[in-house]
């Protein structure tokens, strides 16, 4: 016989109800028992308790009312009291009664020794009250007996005062024999004695009525005897005294009776007190009785409360065991349906959500059973066959479509990534060749310390006598040097030109200075192989160009060391004129009559680590580097660089730089330095200098160049010192390197400008940084000038000339013609109108030409206003990768302008960028930093007006 | 039994002599009443001096109080006074004799500190010792110049304190009173070099009863004296019966009530020592005793001549011859 589920489910669920009411008919029943067994402890132990506090209550009442007994007065009061006190014994007796009519016997020997005590309490209370009530008597007695006293005393005083007048009376008594009169005087004396005994008599009886010590009234008593026997004495020979005194004295005698009544109250005193102290410990055991009575009730609780302990266990266990029993039941019933109802709709439910996915080529399950599930199963199999059918036409179409957006995907997807992986190897080969870049730069930093002492001791040895073999020796090793140096400074050039540090300068220089330099490096070279050097400059040409002389040297002396190097014999020549092809610009060529270059090598020429064969290097050694450094210095500059060559016959290396004339009066103190041999001119004679350096080596190099042209040198070893020692003394010039220990060169100048500006105390910078943003560190910073190591004698010379002597004019000038010059200042206009900027910087670079300023000013406004634009949008896109290039651009810019905040916060920028997790903050900067370069621009714009 | 007879007829006596009319005699102790006199208030109490036909009045003294002068001027019939003075007062003039010598020994001793470095006499070189000066002193030096030392006698106060206190090395004090004062104040005895005037032999007589010379020469008077003295003796005998109740008796006579009932009762004690030992001679004067104090006087120059008559026992005898 098979059921239906419905009908296999009703069972299940009604089988599961049966046991869950069986079991909260047990669980009920067991709870109702314990709660009747607890409700029946509670009725035996509260009630107890309460009575028996009650009890204890009602003793203590009875016992103070009792010790309250002593301070009656009246007789009624007496009454009154001993009236209460019944009422109370009455109330014990039922509260006693109370508390055990119904107690269990256990109670029983509580109850038995209870009652005695309280009889016992009883019986006390009446013995005190007996003792009251005599004390009560006593004291009237007493209370008589101290009137007696007083009266008696009174009546003794009144039958002495005639005795007493009568002996005066006598005494003052005519012609008296003189034995009489002593005999007279004798008992006047005793008279007055006997008086102040009587006083005396009725103040010790009164005393013994207010003793409360046995002994006390022992003495008192023989006093009182004595006294009254002394009376009589002294009483004795006095005439009438008998009639009058002698009855107040029997008087007195009989008052006597007050020891005997003091006694009696002592005795009753003590007895009363033993009563009370009775009392006290029957109250005490009443109490012990009661305690017990209830410690008993509470073991009794105990006992009730373990029962149904156990009785609660035994419930619990039993609804434990049921639940259980439900549990499997309803374990089971759930395993049956999983089983049987769920299994058979879960494959319906697979069946029909494929059905729906659109797999149609599936068998029904449980088509052949007999309940629901089989009926569900065949219309589901009938909606199978009906989709099968429609499915197929709309499948061909879609399987199309899905194809071809396969295919755009994948490919959009590998485009992405494409660009993903070029973008990330770009930083990262930025990011390599500048640590690289700045690796090398450290590094030659490092190695040009060294060197400034090598060749600066080389160039001192020289000058010193010695053999002709030492002078050989010492010549190779400043060749050799010279020739590391120039290695040193090309691998910089070039790491600097990779790290896109190496910047140009535009200051005056001469044309003649730069051949006079090209000739004195490059005559020598020449010479040794017995070449010509030519060195012609058009003379068209103006004297005073603007430009980076030292970077145009560096090209001419890099291509005409090529020159001599490759040319055995002949001619090397050197030309500067303006160029043909392009009127802005000067052209300088060199030519030689050397070994040529090959077509195929002029190609790569340029390149870096580049040498026509790779056997020229063996022959004629070098980096490879030079015409790499040459091309870029010369495009940095603005120009270009070209060859022409044949092999065999000769090369013709040539560049172009922009031509900028300067006029004659701009270079007014250019030309008053102009070949002045200042080692020679003795101007430097006698100048004051403070040279701070901290390493020994270079101190003592430079103490002798220094002292050896007749300067007073006094060394600091770091900025700290030579900061106390300028404050100490007056220095004509101060000559600082810039890294030391404690406090740096900038540190230390930016200190001392705060005391003595730029012309009270020039300080020259000397130091083996050759970049140029340390360069303008240092002239922020508060420096005169700025010369690199190694040292070359003939700058620091000069140097030293042109600040030294400085001062002493202006040592000279009034302060009128100070003012007057500082009036006539052109910078003024720009510095008032660009707060933000550092003109004296621009001015440097350029001279002090305000219109030429100016329109560097405005480029500068120009050439930053898309930069902006570039960081707006960034800021907008909360991108901050591409923020970098655009901050990087504007540093650049405000550098060249001397725009010093914007190019401090720009810097700042950048190193906040390389960080990771700054976002925010850059976000934040940037905001800033963008402010700030529209208020730059805001300033520039000014100068148009 | 025959003590409560006795006692009966003396309860009686004084009704009896009362009718008869009583002998006035006035009588003035040289101190404070206190129980070295208990002899005579025993005799006063107990009706001895009425049994005898007297109506005794006894004054008692104190500092700045002279019983001569009241005997001289009449006020006084006797007086209680030390054998030194009277014999010095005689014979600066004044007609003093003694009847009876109750004191047979002197309680005179001087007190001194052992811690002072005073155990024996010649200890004595050079130390304060206090006196009285009522003619003390002069034994005091008699003493010393026996024993060949010498010593800064100085007038000391009524009482002990200097001693105990240890402000001086010495006291004078009688054995009967200042002496116990000593010890009642906290000093031990075996703290104290007693010297015993007495036993060394340097003591004068002290207690006795002296009337003035024309008493004797008025035959009623002299016969109250003669009464007086055997009452007084009968005193005394009945205070070394019972000295208890003479101690009650002095102190019941104390006027203001002060007495220390201790001291009194050892006071009695001593007192009682310095009677004559033989109950027949009380208030015999002892002639060598008198020789002693006549010798001690004159060798100090306190008197000058050896008396005469200063002494009349005739008295005594006949006072003896009526207590048979």
């Amino acid at each position: 016989m098979t059921f239906s589920i419905r009908q296999r489910l009703v069972f299940a669920f009604g089988g599961m109800s049966a046991l869950t009411l069986v079991i909260t008919v047990l669980v009920w029943s067991s709870f109702d028992e314990v709660s009747t067994s607890h409700q029946q402890t509670l009725a035996d132990t509260i009630p107890l308790t309460v009575e028996a506090d009650k009890l204890i209550i009602s003793v203590q009442r009875l016992v103070k009312m009792a010790s309250q007994l002593k301070s009656i007065s009246t007789e009624v009061d007496h009454w009154e009291r001993l009236f209460d006190i019944d009422q109370q014994e009455q109330l014990i007796k039922n509260q006693f009664q109370n508390l055990f009519h119904d107690a269990p016997d256990s109670f029983q020997p509580v109850s038995t020794s209870l009652e005695q005590v309280l009889d016992q309490l009883k019986l006390n209370i009446y013995e005190i009250d007996a003792h009251i009530q005599k004390i009560i008597g006593l004291n009237r007695q007493r209370t008589e007996l101290a009137e007696k006293i007083q009266k008696t005393q009174r009546q003794f005083l009144a039958v002495m005062a005639p005795l007493i007048n009568l002996a005066l009376t006598e005494l003052t008594a005519e012609k008296v024999e003189p034995r009489e009169q002593s005999r007279k005087i004798d008992r006047l004396t005793r008279l007055y004695s006997a008086l102040s005994a009587g006083n005396q008599l009725s103040q010790d009886l009164h005393s013994v009525l207010l003793s409360e010590k046995r002994v006390q009234l022992q003495t008192m008593e023989r006093r009182v005897s004595r006294t009254i026997r002394r009376i009589r004495r002294n009483l004795r020979g006095v005439e009438g005294h008998e009639k009058t005194v002698t009855p107040v004295l029997d008087r007195f005698q009989t008052l006597s009776s007050a020891f005997e009544l003091q006694q009696k109250r002592l005795d009753a005193e003590k007895k009363e007190q033993k009563l009370g102290e009775r009392m006290a410990q029957l109250e005490d055991n009443i109490a012990h009785q009661v305690a017990r009575l209830i410690r008993i009730s509470q073991q009794r609780v105990v006992q009730s409360t373990d029962e149904t302990g156990a009785l609660l266990r035994q419930a619990r266990n039993v609804s434990v065991l049921f639940a259980v029993l439900v549990l499997l039941v309803a374990l089971f019933s759930g395993w049956y349906v999983h089983r049987q109802v769920g299994g058979g709709l879960q494959r319906i439910i697979r069946s029909t959500r494929r059905l729906t996915t659109g797999k149609l080529d599936l068998e029904i399950p449980d088509r052949g059973r007999q309940d629901e599930l089989g009926e569900m199963a065949n219309a589901l199999e009938v909606f199978r066959q009906q989709a099968m059918e429609r499915d197929e036409l709309t499948g061909r179409l879609n399987r199309h479509q899905q194809q071809l957006e396969q295919r755009v995907e994948e490919r959009t997807k590998d485009l992405q990534l494409e660009i993903e992986k070029h973008l990330r190897t770009t930083k990262q080969l930025e990011q390599s060749n500048r640590y690289k870049s700045e690796f090398l730069a450290n590094m030659s930093h490092e190695i040009r310390t060294p060197m400034n002492a090598i060749i600066g001791f080389g160039d001192l040895a020289q000058a010193l006598p010695s053999s002709s073999e030492m002078k050989k020796y010492i010549d190779h090793i400043q060749v050799a040097s010279r020739s590391l140096l120039t290695i040193i400074n090309d691998i910089l050039d070039f790491s600097k030109i990779e790290a896109g540090k190496l910047e140009v300068e535009a200051r005056p220089f001469e044309l003649d200075q730069l051949r006079h330099n090209v000739e004195a490096i490059l005559s020598g070279q020449a010479e040794k192989k017995g070449l010509e050097l030519r060195c012609q400059i058009d003379p068209g040409l103006p004297d005073w160009l603007l430009g980076d002389l030292s970077r145009i040297t560096q090209v001419v002396i890099n291509l005409g060391s090529n020159a001599i190097k490759f040319t055995d014999k002949g001619l090397v020549e050197v030309s500067c004129q303006r160029s043909e092809e392009h009127p802005g610009m000067i052209r300088i060529a060199v030519r030689d009559q050397g070994i040529g270059i090959a077509k195929e090598h002029l190609e790569r020429i340029f390149e870096s680590f580049s040498q026509a064969d790779g056997s020229i290097s063996r022959t004629f050694g070098g980096t490879g580097l030079g015409l790499a450094i040459s091309k870029q210095l010369v495009s940095l500059m603005g120009g270009e660089i070209s060859v022409e060559s044949r092999e065999g016959e000769g090369s013709l290396f040539s560049f172009t730089i922009p031509y900028r004339p300067i006029a004659p009066n701009q270079t007014l103190v250019a030309d008053e330095e102009k070949g002045i041999s200042v080692e020679e001119s003795g101007v430097l004679e006698g100048l004051t200098l403070l040279l701070v350096e901290d390493n020994p080596t270079n101190q003592l190099l430079a103490v002798t160049l220094l002292e050896g042209v007749g300067i007073e040198v006094d060394v600091a070893a770091n900025g700290e010192e030579a900061v106390h020692q300028v404050m100490e003394k007056h220095y004509d010039l101060a000559l600082m390197d810039l890294h030391m220990p404690v406090m740096n060169g900038l540190e230390a100048t930016r200190f001392i400008r705060k005391r003595f500006d730029v012309d009270q105390l020039p300080i020259i910078a000397m130091t083996a940084n050759v970049m140029e943003q340390h360069r303008r560190e240092a002239m922020e910073a508060g420096f005169n000038d700025y010369l690199t190591k190694p040292i070359d004698q003939d700058l620091l010379y000069q140097a030293l000339a042109k600040w030294g002597r400085k001062v002493e004019s202006k040592a000279v000038e009034s302060p009128q013609s100070l003012l007057s010059q500082r009036e006539e200042d052109p910078l003024a206009p720009l510095r008032e109108a660009l707060p933000l900027f550092n003109v004296e910087l621009l001015a440097h670079l350029v001279g002090e030409e305000p219109e030429i300023m100016r329109e560097i000013y405005l480029q500068f406004q120009q050439d930053t206003r898309e930069e902006l634009g570039l960081i707006r949008r960034a800021l907008e896109d909360k991108d901050t990768v591409a923020l970098s290039r655009p901050i990087h651009t504007i540093k650049g810019i405000a550098a060249n302008v001397g725009c010093v905040a914007v190019q401090q916060r720009a810097q700042a920028l950048e190193l906040l960028l390389e960080q990771e997790g700054q976002e925010e903050q850059v976000i934040a900067e940037a905001c800033l930093l963008v402010e700030q370069v529209e208020e730059a621009q805001h300033q520039v714009a000014s100068l148009q007006e | 039994m025959i003590k409560k007879q006795l006692l009966t007829i003396l309860l009686l006596c004084p009704l009896v002599v009362r009718a008869e009319a009583l002998d006035p005699l006035v009588m003035q102790l040289h101190w404070v009443t206190q129980t070295q006199f208990a002899g005579y208030y025993v005799a006063l109490d107990r009706g001895l001096y009425e049994k005898h036909g007297l109506d005794v009045t006894i004054l008692s003294s104190g500092p700045n109080l002279t019983p001569s002068k009241n005997l001289q001027s009449g006020r006084v019939d006797v007086i209680i006074d030390w054998l030194p003075n009277a014999l010095v007062r005689r014979e600066q003039g004044a007609p003093i004799v003694q009847i009876a010598q109750i004191f047979d020994h002197s309680g005179y001793v001087l007190a001194c500190r052992k811690d002072h470095g005073v155990e024996k006499l010649e200890d004595l070189d050079g130390k304060r010792i206090g006196s009285w000066f009522v003619g003390d002193e002069e034994n005091i030096m008699a003493l010393l110049r026996e024993v060949g030392i010498n010593a800064d006698i100085y007038q000391q106060n009524f009482d002990v304190t200097g001693l105990v206190r240890g402000e001086t090395d010495c006291i004078s004090t009688m054995r009967y009173n200042e002496y116990l004062q000593v010890l009642n104040e906290g000093m031990r005895e075996e703290e104290i070099t007693a010297f015993d005037f007495d036993r060394l032999g340097y003591a004068t007589l002290e207690d006795g009863l002296y009337v003035l010379e024309s008493s004797l020469e008025d035959p009623q008077i002299r016969d109250r004296l003669v009464r007086f003295i055997a009452a007084t003796i009968e005193g005394w005998e009945y205070t070394i019966e019972h000295p208890k109740e003479a101690l009650e008796i002095v102190l019941d006579h104390d006027p203001i009530g002060s007495l220390d009932e201790h001291h009194q009762w050892r006071m009695l004690e001593q007192v009682l020592q310095l009677l004559h030992a033989d109950r027949g001679q009380i208030g015999h004067l002892r002639p060598e005793a008198y020789q002693q104090t006549i010798k001690l006087l004159l060798d100090s120059r306190q008197l000058l001549y050896s008396p005469v008559n200063a002494v009349n026992d005739q008295l005594w005898k006949e006072a003896r011859q009526l207590i048979r």
